[in-house]
């Protein structure tokens, strides 16, 4: 009878405990998101031609239209006062994914209205010929706070839902003149020279960019091919936030400039600066991996850069191996950074290589703890040139709506056969554009590289209307 | 004797059958009787049990033939490592506590959070800009609108709206 018992009660414990697992499981795969796939944009739009003038609509600002100042005063203006609550910031999220026709267009005009003043400011500052935000970078370097940078996706929202609005209403001047105020905040906030403010400016752009999709589809909605045109590539330029970047660290700590020169490490330095590094400044238990694990190594380094062995045999245990450290660093920073000025589709291996080398150098310790300061800047640099591809492909269908508009409505068998104006290749890979048609649907393939995830690829799929 | 004599060849034979009868002798024991009832009984309970205990058995190796793989999961966990003593010093490995941490919200750290989680990461900011980033600006802040706030004696303008 125990037997029995003991022998139910362990198969009961154990089915329970594997059926749970089963059960987990099988929720987690509910949970967990679907496979990736091309994010797809259908798009339903009528024929158009160019307008003219060609250049009637532009998405900047225009040299006319701009003032010879500063944008930064009048951004912190707004900043200080527009205010939005939780209320409203939640209201002017679930705006932004409304289908359009949904869109409640007198409450929209409400919140507009109530901050008025303040859109007026931006738009003003949109139109400014330069943005100074005068970051304390060089005074605070890794300590600097931005808090601005929060509060500007807000505004960038605001201008969105007003974007829509006119859309919405079939005002096209006045989207037109929406959207040039965020694609211009967007270039504003990426002026400043660190990597999130670039981020934030490219993901800014990137919304109103929807926007310019949404216009596409409006009844009255000119052919927009030489606005997308004459916007700048790259939209975003990270070359100046890439660069700030790259010498971080010796703005932070100078005496890492010197080593480079051959120069000595003053110990307190060397300590002051562990104690900074967030995250390491108590591992200092790393200290001692490193001069097991590189001493032999760091001495050999110097000697072989020309330092005399009997120097190096005096030198500290710890200065040898955190020269060699600083050393080891600037390789693998340069190895990374390199790879930024190049195009995107050459450059994007490089960075994978180099990226995979500072994972282990983060466990091999050679470059510790500098190692640990460097961005992922592969998908930084993925980020700009996705940017230039939803121009590229926005471009393109802009180009089959201006071919139907010549040809009786009908989109080209191929994107070769648009002559009127130059199709442009996929800023990401490099090639022509995937297309295809059947009927009076086209879709337009953006791939990302091999080895890439799909989410990473676009398509658009365009239906012509009569 | 009447009756006798009125038997018929069959019941006579009937008659020396029955008469050749022995009473058997008693053939149940109680005690085996209570015996193989109590066994009876109970093997009938110990099929129920060894029914449920061999259907669990087989949902077992069906759960187990019908796991899922493991998924991988990855989760950045931040330990501190500890420092022993540098070649020379006699004293054992301690936890050095640092005087100079960065603040959540310095750009390092925002950084760090935004490349691994996106924008969302960007941390909040309630309303307006707190004072101590306004004045990191200082050649700005000059030119930004005074509010009242800011003519409230020294301590009670939490942020500037």
């Amino acid at each position: 009878m125990m037997r029995y018992a003991i022998a139910l009660l362990t198969a009961l414990a154990l089915s329970t405990a594997c059926m749970a697992q089963v059960l987990n499981a099988v929720a987690d795969r509910r949970r967990a998101p679907e496979p990736a796939e091309p994010r797809e944009t259908r798009l339903s739009a009528r024929p158009a031609a160019e307008p003219i003038p060609t250049l009637k609509y532009q998405l900047l600002p225009t040299f006319l239209e701009k003032t010879p100042t500063d944008a930064a005063q009048t951004y912190y203006q707004v900043l200080t006062g527009l205010t939005l609550d939780d209320a409203e910031k939640k209201q002017i999220g679930a705006w932004m994914d409304l289908p359009l026709k949904d869109l409640p267009r007198k409450n929209v005009h409400e919140l507009l209205d109530k901050h008025e003043y303040w859109l007026r400011q931006l738009d003003r500052a949109a139109r400014c010929e330069r943005c100074d935000w005068r970051y304390p970078l060089r005074e605070e370097g890794y300590s600097m706070l931005l808090p601005e940078l929060s509060k500007l996706r807000d505004l960038s929202k605001l201008l969105f839902v007003r974007a829509r609005l006119r859309i919405a209403e079939g005002d096209v001047e006045g989207a037109v003149q929406a959207l040039q105020s965020g694609l211009a905040m967007g270039r504003h906030v990426a002026e400043a020279p660190v990597l999130i403010s670039a981020l934030v400016g490219s993901g800014t752009a990137g919304k109103m960019l929807q926007q310019v999709e949404q216009l596409i589809q409006e009844p009255n909605s000119p052919n927009l091919y030489w606005a997308l045109t004459a916007l700048p590539r790259p939209m975003v330029d990270m070359r100046k936030p890439i660069e700030v970047e790259m010498g971080f660290a010796e703005m932070q700590w100078p005496f890492l400039a010197g080593v480079a020169r051959g120069g000595r490490i003053d110990p307190a330095q060397w300590q002051k600066m562990l104690n900074e590094v967030p995250g390491h400044g108590a591992a200092q238990g790393a200290v001692a991996i490193m001069m097991i694990r590189h001493y032999a190594k760091g001495k050999q380094f110097l000697i072989a850069q020309g330092r005399k062995p009997d120097e190096v045999e005096k030198m500290p245990v710890r200065e040898v191996v955190s020269i060699y450290a600083v050393h080891t660093y600037q390789r693998l920073r340069d190895d990374l950074f390199k790879w930024h000025y190049v195009p995107y589709w050459q450059a994007q291996r490089g960075f994978e290589q180099a990226e995979t080398a500072l994972r282990k150098d983060k466990q091999s310790m050679e470059a510790w703890p500098l190692v640990t300061l460097l961005p992922a800047l592969g998908r930084v640099r993925f980020q700009e040139a996705r940017l230039d591809r939803h121009i590229a492909a926005l471009r393109c269908i802009e180009a089959v709506r201006l071919y139907a508009a010549a040809h009786d409505g009908k989109p080209p068998a191929k994107l070769e056969d648009i002559k009127a104006v130059p199709i442009p290749v996929n800023p990401v890979t490099g090639k022509p554009f995937g297309y295809k048609v059947d009927g009076q649907t086209v879709t337009l393939d953006a791939p990302a590289l091999e080895g890439m995830s799909p989410s990473d690829s676009g398509r658009y799929i365009l239906t012509l209307t009569k | 004797m009447q009756g006798q004599d009125e038997l018929t060849p069959a019941d006579r034979e009937l008659e020396s059958a029955l008469g050749g009868l022995r009473p058997a002798g008693a053939g149940i024991d109680r005690g085996e009787l209570m015996f193989r009832l109590g066994r009876a009984s109970a093997r009938r309970r110990s099929v129920w049990w060894q029914g449920l205990a061999g259907a669990l058995a087989a949902a077992l190796v069906a759960s187990l033939i019908a796991r899922p793989a493991p998924r991988e999961v990855e989760r950045i966990v931040h330990v501190p490592i500890v420092q022993p003593a540098e070649p020379g010093q006699t004293h054992s490995p301690v936890l050095v506590a640092t005087a100079s941490a960065m603040p959540e919200d310095a750009y390092l750290n925002v950084r760090r959070r935004v490349l691994e989680m996106g924008l969302d990461a960007l941390p909040a900011v309630a309303n307006g800009l707190h004072e101590p980033a306004a004045a990191l600006r200082p050649a700005v802040r000059e030119a930004q609108i005074i509010t009242w706030r800011d003519l409230l004696p020294f301590g009670t303008q939490g942020e500037i709206r």
